[in-house]
């Protein structure tokens, strides 16, 4: 009995119930195999489970291996090196954050597709065939949108502390060549890890991109078996075994974050001018990189938005405009919020109870969405409180999604805030809570600032989420686009699209910032 | 035995600020050689200049005669044969103690790099730890893997920056004569740079003073300490 | 970090300009003048005729659109709570699933039992068909004759090998085909049809319909499955993209075992926990009406469920058909068995 009062005793009970409200609609989903019937279970686990379950692994394998490349490569020439341009690429390099990967998808199936505008050209021009629509062509295009999920990360641990191992490299004889890859690229290992572990669930969680380019990822086997099959039962043991997927990529990313550098302060790295091939090479590389995951989509959503100019159309959307940033502010405000206490809980030694509640990133959105209303259907019979249709659910199921991604600069921004801090304000007499609001959060703004920008760039791409909780008429950005691309009017699709990216840039911008000056 | 290193009227700029002012200086060969002076004094950045980490904006490094650095030539830090070790030491955390000492071995074929590598750890007392990572030793263990590292390529000159900084007082003192030691046993010429004289006076045979960027005066390690005796608090 | 207030500043003003909006939106309880429609239709002219609706009848339509998996468990969830009076699904065998599982409500009118043909309806009135889209096959009309595209049949002879064009089996154009014919003929023959399209593939299945007819333009292949509005909105295209295809395509309305050529239905049905029942019935009266039917036909390419209602100019050249009378409901009854035929064909 002793031990359970005093389990109740202080912030515990607190940082539970919210842990457990964030972590209730997963459980929800992992729970139903136990009651929903899956009828097609037979059929699903011997023909779909299988071929579904090999095509994903190589899919992120593929997709994973040349966002490392792309991001490591591009880290590294802007961090130690220096050639025309640099100070552009240095930035440049972040924005196809900004572009959601459905849209780009899409993008590139119309220049680069069968049928693309470009591969017309190519096969004019020089006779080849070029089709990116298909596995590997996926893959390709996954790592163009998310590479800067590495580079950012990579970027900062190349600028972090690293400048007197790779001078000791230098002198102990060591080429440009050795010093990127066998003491740089090692020693970024852990960040470049964490980075390619996001990359690795944007895969997992895309829907609109892998039906499009006819890939069968376990994402498309849960609809599968849901639409087609009709079991929704089935469906949700195949997001179970996708769960399982993220869990041991999650472990192996733990594995490979020993062993990084730890320092802290160093001077800046000093770069290397490039000259002659050398430079044009570096410059040629970044500049290939960032037109095509950044400007050739923008570019060919940009020539449709002309080409189907209609000034009551871009018009019509000022409302979703606003309601995309009205979401988004609130669903980051509240995601801040959570991710804060958890971030201090945490830092008070109470990490067991929170860390399971940043499950949630790796879930598909429009399986958190059925979690969502298991949850509310029944208290609504219950209660007649309803919730389902209201926003309130919807900012919820952000929160619930998006809260480990906001923990993560949160995180990363404490643990470089040494314990002698909180050490002396405790001497000082101060508070547990006082030491955090005085000393802790304040350093952290810049943290915060990432934190909220990441949510907001997230929200503001997200889909399949707000398309079914949405209420009555409540339309987004990304709404629009989903509207216009079900029924393949593409470029009907490229106004809102662009207004996604634009919304998108400022949160990116900002974020960059941050990476910069940690 | 001769001079080794020649250093005339080197001068070196952060920007528009000047951090070594017309700097000459000579190190006699076997000889040890430390520079003290107060933080922000330029100590640091005459080190790097002379392992050629940085350009000097005038003057000429030479050592055995040859031109390190002068006007138009700037001979690239890896092929000077000069060690360097950091303040903060600098070990690849990522690697073994035989992986930090054999690093600048890779032009040998593997099983001599084993022979070198052995050798070295045996004169620097590490028998038996080449398979530890550098977290897993002590911090007078890690100073001596970094000499190591550096030695085991058979350096004409070994600069040395802070290196007893780190060290609580106890292992300060052994690794001091530690040091001191091994320079003796390689003959290796060296220069280090410390804030603190009484380092100075237990390893050097002479001490260079820096101030502003400039040499303030250089002179026998015997000579200084009699006149420093009379204004401990200088 | 300075400036952080003078972003966040406009932002939070924007968006508590959005409040208000938001907030009236969300509760549309039981008002005699609204419905509330869940569709799956995302067509200008659906918003065309609601807006129609509203200023005929003083009405106001409040929409949620969204994959009609996700209303289907939407309305699971919400249950007797649910907001919705009427769900449009662009597909029957979507529509029979829910009356299966009680979502639906039957009802009575004289008006839609004379605007909609009895066998794109459910017999108890559960929910009624608007329009009919067909499965076609587009043909490169350089290259095929006409009469070598009669039967779905034809895709699978040794004259097709390499030629033909179709999207991934993900997708419920291509289930419901295949539905049909396992409701015809059985699943063993369906199997047998599948693998020999299979056989036939000019590649692997990838892209919408639209991109099938494209790929027809740049050569990729002869013949392509594709739904006829799809086809109809391609020759009226303007983009310069489409062009190339369009001056190629030609389209046949294949027969599938002498029943016609295979036909779903874009249908609504009343939602059993109503709460403006008479206004959910209003508005599907509405959409069988002369006016929305014509509206369907020359703006999205569809066929009108009501007879006598012209279907497209464009359409019209390619001559009338036959439409396969099949009880729609078999569609969703077949469509776990067509995802296990065509995964068994190899159809990715």
């Amino acid at each position: 009995m002793a031990g359970i009062a005093r389990l109740l005793q202080g912030p515990r009970p607190y940082i539970g119930v919210v842990a457990l409200l964030l972590l209730a609609p997963i459980l929800v989903v992992v729970s139903a195999p136990l009651h929903a019937p899956a009828t097609e279970w037979t059929y699903v686990r011997t023909h779909i489970l299988p071929a579904y379950l090999g095509e994903t692994l190589r899919l992120i394998a593929l997709a994973g291996t040349l966002a490392i490349v792309f991001g490591t490569s591009t880290a590294w020439l802007v961090s130690a090196c220096d050639f025309p341009g640099r100070r552009f690429f240095r930035w440049a390099l972040v924005l196809p954050l900004a572009l959601p990967t459905y849209i780009s998808a899409i993008t590139f199936a119309a220049l680069f597709g069968p049928t693309g505008l470009l591969s017309d050209r190519l096969r004019a021009a020089l006779g080849v065939d070029i089709d990116i629509l298909g596995p590997d062509g996926l893959a390709i295009v996954f790592a163009l949108m998310l590479f800067p999920y590495v580079y950012l990360p990579a970027r900062a641990a190349f600028s972090a502390g690293m400048s007197d191992v790779l001078e000791a490299a230098k002198l102990l004889g060591a080429g440009a060549r050795r010093r990127a890859f066998r003491v740089a690229f090692p020693l970024a290992r852990p960040a470049i890890a964490g980075g390619v572990l996001l990359v690795c669930m944007e895969v997992l969680n895309d829907y609109g991109a892998v039906q499009y380019y006819g890939v069968h990822t376990l994402t498309a086997g849960i609809f599968r078996s849901w639409g087609g099959l009709y079991d929704v039962g089935s469906a949700l043991r195949l997001a179970g075994v996708l769960l399982l997927v993220v869990l041991a990529l999650a472990l192996g990313q733990r594995l490979l974050k020993r062993g990084g550098l730890r320092t802290a302060e160093g001077r800046a790295l000093r770069r290397v001018r490039l000259s002659g091939w050398r430079a044009a090479g570096a410059t040629t590389w970044c500049g290939l990189l960032v037109l095509f995951a950044f400007a050739l989509p923008i570019g060919s959503l940009l020539g449709d938005t002309l080409a189907t100019w209609n000034a009551a159309a871009i018009a019509d959307l000022a409302r979703p405009v606003v309601n995309t940033l009205y979401v988004g502010t609130w669903a980051a405000a509240i995601t801040l919020v959570v991710a804060v206490a958890f971030a201090f809980a945490q830092r008070m030694g109470y990490g067991g109870l929170t860390r399971p509640a940043s499950i949630g990133y790796v879930v598909p959105g429009a399986v958190i969405a059925i979690g969502v209303m298991g949850l509310a259907g029944p208290l609504a019979a219950r209660t007649g409180w309803v919730l389902i249709g209201s926003l309130t659910l919807v900012i919820y199921a952000f929160s619930v999604r998006f809260l480990a991604l906001a923990g993560q600069p949160l995180q990363a921004g404490l643990s470089q805030q040494p314990r002698m801090l909180d050490e002396a304000a405790h001497l000082l007499g101060a508070s547990p809570v006082r030491t955090f609001l005085r000393v802790n959060l304040p350093l952290l703004r810049p943290s915060l600032l990432a934190a909220a920008a990441i949510v907001l760039i997230e929200v503001v791409k997200e889909l399949p989420l707000t398309l079914i909780l949405r209420p009555f008429n409540f339309e987004t950005l990304s709404t629009r686009v989903f509207d216009m691309a079900r029924i393949e009017q593409w470029r009907e699709a490229a106004p809102p699209a662009l207004l996604i990216v634009a919304c998108g840039l400022v949160p990116v911008l900002l974020l960059e910032r941050w990476m910069e000056r940690r | 035995m001769g001079a080794l290193l020649h250093i005339t009227g080197t001068s070196f700029a952060h920007g528009e600020r000047p951090v070594l002012r017309a700097v000459d200086l000579t190190v006699e060969r076997g000889s040890t050689l430390v520079i003290v002076g107060a933080s922000g004094c330029g100590k640091t950045t005459l080190l790097r200049a002379i392992a050629g980490l940085e350009r000097p904006t005038a003057g000429t490094i030479r050592l055995e005669g040859e031109i390190l650095s002068g006007p138009g030539v700037h001979v690239p830090p890896e092929e000077r044969s000069i060690g360097f070790v950091f303040q903060g030491l600098a070990l690849f955390p990522h690697l073994t103690v035989n992986g930090n000492v054999g690093f600048g071995l890779s032009h040998l074929p593997k099983a001599e790099r084993h022979v070198r590598i052995a050798e070295e750890l045996a004169s620097v007392g590490l028998e038996g730890l080449g398979d530890r990572y550098p977290h897993q030793l002590s911090g007078g263990q890690q100073q001596r893997v970094a000499i190591a590292r550096s030695l085991v390529r058979r350096p004409k000159l070994m600069l040395m920056d802070e290196p007893f900084s780190d060290l609580d007082p106890r292992t300060r003192a052994q690794v001091r004569t530690e040091v001191l030691r091994i320079l003796r046993e390689h003959g290796t010429t060296a220069i280090i740079v410390t804030h603190d004289r009484e380092d100075a006076f237990h390893v050097a045979d002479r001490i260079a003073e820096m101030d502003q960027g400039r040499i303030a005066r250089e002179a026998a390690a015997e000579e200084l300490r009699r006149e420093w005796s009379h204004q401990p608090f200088a | 970090m300075r400036r952080t207030p003078a972003i966040a500043l406009p932002l939070l003003l924007l968006t508590a300009c959005g409040a208000p909006e938001a907030q009236r939106t969300t509760p549309p309880g039981a008002d005699s003048a609204v419905v509330n429609v869940y569709t799956h239709r995302h067509y200008d002219t659906d918003k065309q005729l609601f807006a129609r609706f509203t200023q005929e009848t003083g009405i106001r339509v409040n929409v949620i659109s969204a994959g009609d998996d996700e209303l289907l468990s939407r309305l699971e969830a919400e249950g007797a709570n649910t907001p919705a009076d009427l769900v449009i699904t662009a597909d029957a065998g979507r529509l029979g699933l829910a009356k299966q599982r009680g979502f639906l409500k039957p009802v009575k009118s004289a008006v839609l039992d004379a605007n909609v043909p009895a066998h794109l309806r459910d017999p108890e009135g559960n929910w009624y068909g608007f329009t009919m889209r067909a499965r076609v096959i587009a043909y490169d009309k350089t290259k095929v004759k006409p009469e070598e595209v009669r039967t779905y049949d034809d895709l699978t002879k040794p004259r097709f090998k390499g030629k033909v064009l179709a999207r991934s089996s993900e997708n419920v154009y291509n289930q419901s085909l295949v539905a049909a014919m396992i409701a015809h003929d059985g699943p063993e023959k369906t199997t047998a049809w599948c693998k020999g399209v299979v056989a036939n593939f000019a590649r692997d299945p990838k892209g919408s319909d639209t991109d099938q007819l494209l790929a027809i333009g740049e050569g990729l292949g002869e013949v392509a499955i594709a739904n006829s509005y799809y086809i109809g909105k391609l020759l009226t295209s303007d983009d310069p993209a489409r062009q190339k295809a369009k001056g190629l395509i030609g389209v046949s309305f294949p027969d599938l075992s002498g029943h016609g050529t295979h036909v779903n239905v874009s249908g609504a049905g009343v939602v059993k926990y109503t709460k403006n029942e008479a206004n959910a019935v209003k508005l599907l009266e509405f959409l069988s009406s002369d006016e929305a039917q014509r509206l369907f036909a020359e703006g999205n390419m569809e066929f009108p469920a009501k007879p006598g209602v012209p279907v497209a100019a464009v359409l019209q050249g390619f001559g009338p058909f036959t439409a396969d009378t099949l009880d729609l409901s078999q569609l969703g009854l077949h469509n776990a068995d067509a995802v296990k035929v065509l995964g068994a064909a190899g159809w990715r």
